[in-house]
């Protein structure tokens, strides 16, 4: 197959290639012709087609809001499109619902979480399938289900475990479990890697592969465009919710994708000085920190002008230590020091008064209100700031927040968009666009790049660069090594609540980091 | 770095100052939904009862309704402010701050306002902590504050209704203001001032977030506690300035006044637009619905209706109005497709009611 050029009808090629050249080629497992999607002020999808073989694994991809998963979802049944016709097996179809598609053997695994958190991993994986007997429901079949699925993706959690009680990673892998929990002819997975680290995902391809090799389909999102070149057989780059290419896999770079996904080469890199930033007076020093059952004993510190890299598997406790230093859990025992002062946070709210702020790991859940606009969702923090006596002044919350949101290019008709409208990369811009504002002593990042795309992540760490220049300490939380390893200058790694070692980013691999990380000895 | 062209925010065509007043007036119109409700049960009434659509009738009823009205204002700042939360105590707070407003007569028209709205503060503060520190359920704390109001009210009253005979407490019944009633006046400041709060003041926003989404709220450093326990107690404050109203129109404070009076206003609230699971509404919104709600039982009563008709018949009100009022559901023939089912199990409800029984 050939690169294709930008605009170019794909029906052309498909008729070309089915009318009989091969003899008998079996009709795409799922085959979209024509998908067009507006939402109010917005067309997400414009004449879309893309077909899907089976045995092989397609992968979309696109900047934030590119429309890859309106497409995903339009696949799956969750949306109906405006125009346009969907295939089955060949046959014309028209989803009434999700439950129409999974009928057909289509599930999704949509990019946000939409768990239970009240029922067990085991019924949140099974909801809507639960094996039953004599018309009750099988706990025993339903434990043990949910048990052997969990264990092929690596999930160490008890299936019997409340879902709520797990971070983002293990609920990312339960979605991941309900979406192949039944046998299906086409996987869709929107961004399945976004919230995991390097061990999981190796054992996600491995299941994938094997879904694979039984001749089911993948459809594939992510931003990690590395996993693209490594796994999938077919490429389709979106742009504004057009196709503007298709193409094999084999042999394509990640520059050429990034050039087709944003219409021109864009320089990578990573936003570190030759010379590591050595903190020259502590901005923030933890001793002792404890938090029974979750990390024992951590202590560390961050200079003023530092970046800070936390490394560990999921699981290792680095949420929970940011988390306890920003005031949203109670700790047990320890000391925090901003600059030189022993401060005591129960609250975000003393946190934020220390000089110390947080993005959360959980856009969705802790991060932002989604019935709000982009503006009152970053000024809200901050509506002191804005406030004459107890009245906003809108004009200039709007003037500011404007200015914050474009700095971060967040794709929106206006700064008045309820955030909820939002795809998933550019809700995410939108937290951290929230504090991009403030000057405090030390920001703590947990997985800011987190489904943002090249482009922008690029921007994001000559923005931490900025932030630390101006004299503030950052500590990043990131599942992805290579940006650590790119963007800071000291990386402390954890293991099972602990922190296990202390390295300069510039001297160190990500070998050594995992084998840290993972407690594996040198052998 | 340059930004091409359709990065970073784009600026629809309308954008700009302009089409955020648009869009807030939109939004405000939306959310009190039912204006055309309102113009509807307008036209109808005119239609039907001559003495329907006359000064003396109109003023008659908002007269009236303001008592609720201001409770409806307090249960829109509770209901907003998400987590489930609901007043149930308001209509007995209302009896039990105007009998404590009585037994402080002796003290003169200050007292007596002091003496009720304190009571009405107290019981705000009681569901507040309820709700914030001993993190019970809302509907819980405020049902058993419902029960123990109303107890007050009667042992403190002995159960018989208390004249009330304080110089100046007239004027807030039959007083009027530039040609009108003072408790309209009193309804319509509490109502603009509660608008402006809600949509202009940073109150108001931070309320907006913490009924949208109290993890994130929380996250952005905002007390929520502080703020949740807030609204609580001024539904209490209000629901003593409605038991000051009450006493001064009827001259008595009783222990039997209000009762359902919350459920009126939740009534009032959720046909103006606010969804009971909180993040969305506006004060302007209930006062739509009060006026709706109001104006059609004046109505039914214009048409020597009889009582228990009217129950049924605004009953039907409040649910045919929220389904079509429902947000985030596609175009309105689609909700009213939606609510057919629902229509039907009613109407159905009511042949066999009368025709067949
Ligand atoms: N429910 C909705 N209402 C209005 N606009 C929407 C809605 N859902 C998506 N959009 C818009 O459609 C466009 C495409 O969104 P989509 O979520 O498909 O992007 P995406 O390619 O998945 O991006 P990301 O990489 O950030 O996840 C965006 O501009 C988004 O704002
Ligand atoms: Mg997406």
């Amino acid at each position: 197959m050939t690169p294709m050029t930008p605009g170019t009808p794909k029906r052309e090629r498909e008729e070309s290639i089915g009318s009989g050249e091969r003899g008998t080629v079996r009709p795409p497992l799922l085959s979209l012709r024509g998908i067009t999607k507006s939402f109010t002020g917005v067309t997400a999808l414009s004449q879309v087609g893309l077909d899907v073989h089976a045995g092989t694994v397609h992968a979309l991809v696109g900047e934030n809001g590119a429309g890859k998963s309106t497409l995903m979802k339009v696949m799956a049944g969750v949306l109906q499109p405006d125009s346009g016709t969907i295939a089955v097996d060949g046959a014309a179809i028209r989803f009434h619902g999700p439950a129409d598609a999974r009928r057909r053997g289509i599930s999704l695994v949509p990019q946000e979480l939409s768990l239970m958190p009240h029922l067990s991993v085991a019924e949140n994986i099974y909801l809507g399938c639960l094996p039953r007997r004599a018309g009750l429901v099988d706990r025993r079949a339903l434990l043990r289900g949910a048990g052997e699925l969990l264990e092929r993706l690596g999930a160490r959690v008890s299936p019997a475990s409340l879902l709520g009680e797990h971070g983002p990673a293990v609920q990312q892998l339960v979605m991941i479990a309900r979406g192949i929990v039944l046998d299906g002819k086409v996987y869709i997975l929107d961004e399945p890697t976004a919230a995991l680290t390097d061990p999981e995902i190796e054992r996600l391809f491995a299941v994938l592969r094997e879904l694979q090799s039984t001749g089911a389909a993948l459809v594939y999102v992510s931003h990690r465009l590395n996993e693209i070149t490594g796994l999938a057989d077919e490429v389709t780059v979106l742009r504004d919710g057009h196709v503007v290419q298709h193409r094999s896999s084999s042999g394509v770079t990640e520059d050429e994708l990034v050039r087709a996904m944003v219409g021109r080469s864009v320089e990578r890199f990573f936003d570190r000085p030759g010379e590591p930033r050595t903190g020259s007076e502590p901005v923030l020093t933890v001793s002792g920190l404890t938090r029974r059952g979750v990390f024992e004993d951590v202590g560390f510190t961050v200079g003023a002008g530092e970046v800070v890299g936390l490394a560990g598997l999921v699981g290792a406790g680095r949420t929970e230590v940011a988390r306890a230093l920003f005031g949203a859990d109670p700790v047990d025992a320890g000391e925090i020091t901003v600059r030189g002062r022993r401060v005591r946070v129960r609250t975000p709210r003393d946190a934020i008064a220390a000089g110390i702020v947080l993005v959360p790991e959980e856009r969705k859940s802790q991060g932002l209100v989604l019935n709000l606009s982009i503006s009152d969702n970053i000024a809200l923090p901050h509506l002191r700031s804005f406030a004459r006596g107890p009245f906003v002044r809108t004009r200039r919350l709007r003037d500011h927040t404007k200015q914050a949101s474009e700095r971060l290019r967040v794709k929106a008709p206006s700064v008045s968009t309820p955030v909820g409208t939002l795809s998933g990369g550019n809700q995410q811009k939108v937290v951290l666009a929230r504090w991009l504002t403030r000057q405090p002593a030390l920001y703590i990042l947990d997985e800011p790049t987190r489904g943002i795309d090249v482009e922008v992540k690029s921007e994001i760490y000559r923005e931490i660069g900025r932030l630390a220049d101006q004299g503030a300490g950052v500590l990043v939380i990131s599942s992805e090594l290579p940006e650590l390893l790119g963007i800071c200058d000291r990386i402390l790694v954890m293991r099972q609540g602990r922190l296990v070692g202390a390295v300069p980013a510039h001297t160190t691999t990500e070998h050594e980091i995992l084998e840290m990380a993972m407690g594996t000895g040198i052998s | 770095m340059t930004t091409t062209a359709d990065s970073g925010v784009q600026s629809g065509p309308k954008a700009g100052g302009r089409s955020d007043t648009m869009r807030r007036a939109r939004s405000v119109f939306a959310n009190s939904g039912m204006i055309p409700a309102l113009a509807l049960v307008i036209v109808i009434g005119t239609m039907l009862s001559p003495a329907f659509l006359t000064a003396p009738n109109l003023s008659n009823v908002l007269r009236i309704s303001a008592v609720v009205g201001l409770l409806a204002i307090g249960q829109t700042l509770v209901i907003l402010a998400g987590g489930g939360g609901i007043d149930l105590s308001v209509g007995s707070v209302t009896a039990a701050a105007g009998v404590v407003g009585a037994l402080y007569q002796g003290y003169g028209l200050t007292g007596t306002i002091v003496a009720a709205l304190a009571t009405g503060a107290f019981f705000g503060l009681v569901n507040g902590l309820g709700v914030t520190t001993a993190r019970l359920q809302p509907f819980i704390v405020t049902l058993a504050t419902l029960t123990i109001a109303r107890g007050v009210a009667f042992q403190l009253s002995n159960a018989t209704p208390i004249y009330v005979s304080v110089p100046g407490l007239d004027y807030l019944a039959t007083g009027v203001i530039l040609g009108i009633p003072v408790p309209i006046v009193i309804l319509g400041a509490a109502l603009l001032v509660g608008q402006l709060v809600l949509s202009r003041t940073v109150y108001g926003r931070k309320l907006y977030a913490m009924g949208g989404n109290e993890e994130a709220a929380f996250f952005s450093g905002i007390n929520v506690n502080r703020l949740r326990l807030s609204v609580y107690v001024i539904s209490g404050l209000l629901a003593g300035l409605a038991g000051v109203l009450a006493t001064a129109r009827l001259s008595t404070a009783d222990a039997n006044f209000g009762t359902g009076y919350e459920l009126a206003a939740i009534a009032a609230v959720v046909v103006g637009g606010a969804p009971l699971t909180g993040g969305r509404g506006s004060i302007l919104g209930t006062g739509v619905g009060v006026l709706i709600i109001a104006l059609f039982e004046n109505l039914l009563n214009l048409l020597n209706v009889n009582p228990w008709t009217q129950l049924m018949v605004t009953g039907l009100i409040v649910i045919v109005v929220v389904a079509l009022n429902r947000k985030g559901e596609a175009g309105p023939d689609r909700r009213i497709w939606k609510g057919l089912p629902l229509y039907a199990a009613l109407v159905a409800g009511a042949l066999l009611l009368f025709f067949v029984l």
